[in-house]
């Protein structure tokens, strides 16, 4: 090992240690609320609120997946498979629904179904006839509308690239459809399609804004009403546990299935066409219901809703009122792209030249951070924070800046985005050759010079997509801001929350437009590389 | 451009004016050609050159735009894959990963009772000589033994014909030679016509009846091992295959070409399609055995460059009118030194 390098261990360790530090903390400061025995809201918590969240948690995680497999895994299979009028479009604009916050296809359904209510009231129904408001399955059909194109992007990759030729070997051994889909595609697609649907948990189990909506209590809801109307950190982070228990249970869950990928992959097919097969007419007719069935309910009903809605309030006053918040996210957004982007850029630099013990497992703990729900960083963070101040001010030194400040905020943005912003670099990173870090080292280049020369400069699509998906995840992020801002600050996602709370789904609807905007750009540079790579 | 139907004509296999398409890019063009039943034929070509376009056109992967296809007789152009009765075996095996090796085995077989595939799973197992991994996970498995399950799968059901696109391309050289003699055997004891695809001559010429070559979609001439070496049809098809360099000479009369190293006689065959005049210029083709070290030759040339191949040396040389040759020697030369060579056939092909 050469001296440069071996110089470079210490800070490289250091700052990999500062990046993992919050993570660890959040995870300590959750379980050790355990410890508080004496919270007078313990019974209230054991007997009503841990059985009542822990059964809608459940019913709504087995729906949303129940929903989500169904609506990824068939559209992949037939835009994947066969050709019918239409595929072409909606092999990528079946992406389009990830641009839409949960919590924005929320309240454009809340309003939908309020119209539709006042409407058949009007007309002359009684109650009785109106679809009552059975909250549990439209919250479960908003976040499988939401969330089904993580399924949709793993199974269609699974179909047309690790399972294509076994399709083909099923399809010359005289496979009918059904078998092909049966016994061959599915049970090769499945690591995918598993994988998919845990990312869809796990975005189930931490979303706060579709649920607070509907008022359909969660663990999410559960944690903040604990906070802001019980005012118990305690309760809140008591309640954090169970959801960092299940959380844990899925990364383990997902490293297993991500095993079985690596042992699945290794007939993929590269380079080729994909051939796909025609359908008879009727058969076609039911491939275009399916899909436009699914792309209008998940794309172009909430977008026209909140297009009229929003054409309504067009007026300069709600601009105005907007304008501050729009500006407050993008200030936010631009100073967590600094700072998160700036940290994954040293992160990726230690991942590839720096050796020490436990750094594999410290690069992962810095990562764990998306696996944890916004509300349960925000209050774990808030608390150790607390605490932190508490101490300082013992020894007499100002603190202020620690609490009702941007700083926690940031930090929480730091834990919860750092993943997505060293992921992009990382994979740009697998493809500058090792061979060229030894060739820079033999030609007497310190690992930082190569890094700063060779490297960065090759990262260049990578950093790109890491500061644009850092910049717009920050800034459709609701539970972590709605719960560490300080006093007075809104963004535009606080304003949609608090417009629809009060059910001003019309002033919502212009800030919504805005975030889907935004939302569309990385769905744009996400189409664009599947496009590029088949 | 005419089918040249081997003699026994085309009662295994039939391909008849094949266009292919991939988008606006034509990759197959005007493709022809036939097999007997159980007779072996192989699609040789550069990479790139639309030989796996062609053999998945004629499994029905790829939908030619124009042109046909006949399976023992049956006209399958217009069928759907799983309705043409054709085996498939692709480079990387696609092996079901979910599946042991018995059941991969077994998958074509679903019309037969558990006894019977049961049993031709042990026949098929024991002709590729894995008997004892009828339980194996493909994951167990190294290359080698992954297509031979491979193999055993496509031919379980007994399928009208077999396609094996680069069967061996993902083996080391031991490898491939060994699965090559396992195919070899297991195609003499069946009657099954099959088409394999490699871009090496020695694999066509080991294991194959007929050798089609292909370049830039066009296939140059479809014939033995032996005619296309003896016999090639145009340049391209000589220069692939064997080892060989082109010398310039002018026809001096009819069959016979003036050359810097003499009078050559022209092969009868290999003028025919040239409407050629007394007169004109002409490339010569030799092989590098065609000539031998001869201190009494005389045709001088100067060796440019020797590689030491281990049981030979090859070099490469210039006449004295500075056009370039090769030639395999036992001696060692040194680059520069001046030799003379004589040759050693009287008659050549020409184009």
């Amino acid at each position: 090992m050469s001296n440069s390098r071996a110089r470079l261990q210490i800070p490289s360790a250091a700052l990999l240690g500062v990046v993992a530090l919050p993570t660890v903390v959040v995870i300590a400061v959750v379980f050790s609320a355990l410890l508080h025995s004496d919270n007078p809201h313990l019974a209230h918590l054991l007997e009503y609120v841990l059985p009542r969240t822990s059964f809608n948690t459940l019913r709504l995680a087995v729906a949303v997946l129940g929903l989500s497999a169904v609506f990824g895994t068939v559209s992949a299979w037939l835009t994947a498979r066969y050709r019918f009028p239409g595929r072409r479009f909606f092999d990528w604009a079946l992406f389009l629904p990830m641009a839409v916050p949960g919590y924005v296809m929320a309240f454009s359904f809340s309003g939908l179904r309020e119209a539709l209510i006042a409407d058949l009231h009007a007309n002359g129904f009684s109650n009785h006839w109106v679809p009552h408001a059975n909250n549990f399955l439209l919250v479960a059909m908003v976040l499988a509308l939401v969330l089904y194109p993580y399924v949709y992007l793993m199974a269609r990759s699974a179909f047309s690239t690790q399972a294509k030729r076994h399709i083909e070997v099923a399809e010359s051994m005289g496979c009918s459809e059904r078998e092909i889909f049966l016994r061959v595609a599915l049970p090769i697609a499945r690591p995918w399609i598993f994988a998919g649907l845990l990312l869809v948990l796990m975005e189930t189990l931490a979303d706060f804004g579709t649920v607070a909506i509907f008022n359909y209590d969660t663990f999410t809801t559960a944690i903040y009403k604990s906070w802001f109307d019980l005012y118990s950190v305690n309760t809140g982070l008591q309640l954090s546990t169970v959801l960092v228990v299940v959380v844990a249970m899925v990364i383990y869950l997902e490293g297993r299935a991500s095993a079985a990928q690596r042992y699945n992959t290794k007939s993929a097919a590269h380079g080729e066409t994909s051939s796909t097969r025609s359908l008879s007419p009727v058969s076609a007719f039911l491939a275009i219901l399916f899909c436009s069935s699914l792309f209008f309910l998940a794309f172009i009903l909430p977008v026209l809703q909140l297009g009229f809605w929003a054409a309504e309030t067009l007026t300069t006053s709600v601009i105005r009122e907007l304008t501050e918040s729009f500006w407050t996210s993008m200030r936010l957004g631009l100073a967590a792209v600094l700072l998160v982007v700036g940290l994954a850029i040293g992160l990726t630099f230690v991942d590839r030249f720096a050796r020490f013990p436990l750094k594999k497992l410290l690069l992962k703990v810095a990562l764990l951070g998306y696996a944890l729900p916004g509300t349960v960083l925000a209050i774990a963070l808030f608390s150790a924070f607390a605490g932190m101040a508490f101490l300082l001010r013992e020894f007499g030194v100002e603190s202020r800046w620690l609490q009702g400040s941007f700083v926690l905020m940031l930090v929480a943005y730091m834990v919860r985005f750092m993943a997505v912003a060293v992921q992009p670099l990382q994979s740009n990173m697998t493809q500058v050759d090792p061979g060229i870090d030894r060739a820079a080292e033999s030609l007497g280049a310190g690992p930082l010079t190569t890094y700063c020369k060779i490297h960065l400069p090759l990262l260049k699509t990578g950093l790109f997509t890491a500061a644009l998906l850092v910049f717009v995840d920050v800034v459709k992020e609701l539970p972590i801001t709605l719960m560490t801002r300080p006093f007075g600050v809104n963004t535009l996602a606080i304003k949609i929350y608090e417009y629809s709370a009060e059910g001003l789904w019309e002033q919502a609807a212009l800030p919504a437009l805005a975030i889907i905007v935004l939302g569309l750009l990385p769905v744009y540079l996400l189409i664009r590389s599947i496009g590029n790579s088949s | 451009m005419t089918i040249q139907f081997n003699e026994n004509g085309g009662d295994g296999l039939e391909v008849n004016a094949i266009d292919l398409y991939y988008g606006a890019q034509q990759v197959l063009h005007e493709v022809s050609f036939a097999l007997a039943r159980g007779e072996i034929g192989c699609l040789l070509g550069p990479s790139g050159c639309g030989k796996s376009s062609l053999l998945r056109a004629i499994a029905g992967f790829e939908r030619p735009a124009s042109g046909g296809v006949r399976v023992r007789g049956r006209e399958v152009t217009s069928l759907s894959v799983n309705a043409r009765k054709i085996g498939f075996v692709f480079q990387d095996s696609a092996l079901f990963p979910n599946l042991n090796v018995e059941q991969n085995i077994v998958f074509g077989l679903r019309d037969k009772s558990k006894p019977e595939r049961h049993r031709l799973a042990t026949e098929w197992l024991q002709r590729v000589g894995l008997a004892q991994y009828a339980s194996a996970m493909p994951h167990e498995l190294s290359g080698g033994e992954q297509q031979r399950v491979a193999l055993a799968r496509a031919l379980a059901p007994a399928p009208d014909l077999v396609l094996l696109d680069e069967p061996f391309a993902s083996l080391d050289l031991q490898l491939r030679r060994s699965l090559g003699r396992v195919i070899r055997d297991v195609f003499a004891d069946i009657e099954t016509t099959a088409v394999f695809v490699t871009h090496d001559q020695e694999e066509a010429f080991l294991l194959a009846d007929f050798v089609g070559l292909l370049s830039q979609g066009r296939l140059l001439q479809w014939g033995t091992a032996h005619q296309l070496f003896k016999q090639p049809a145009c340049e391209d098809v000589a220069g692939f295959i064997g080892e060989s360099f082109f010398i310039e000479g002018s026809l001096v009369e009819e069959g016979v070409v003036e050359t810097t190293l003499g009078t050559i006689r022209i092969e009868p065959s290999s003028l025919k399609q040239h409407n050629r005049s007394l007169g004109d210029k002409i490339s010569v083709l030799l092989r590098y055995h065609d000539l031998q070290l001869d201190p009494e030759g005389d045709i001088q040339v100067q060796i440019t460059t020797v590689e030491d191949h281990g049981d030979n040396y090859f070099c490469t040389f210039v006449f004295k009118n500075g056009e370039e040759g090769s030639i395999r020697l036992q001696e060692k030369l040194r680059p520069g030194a001046s030799v003379r060579l004589s040759l050693l056939v009287s008659t050549a092909n020409a184009f």
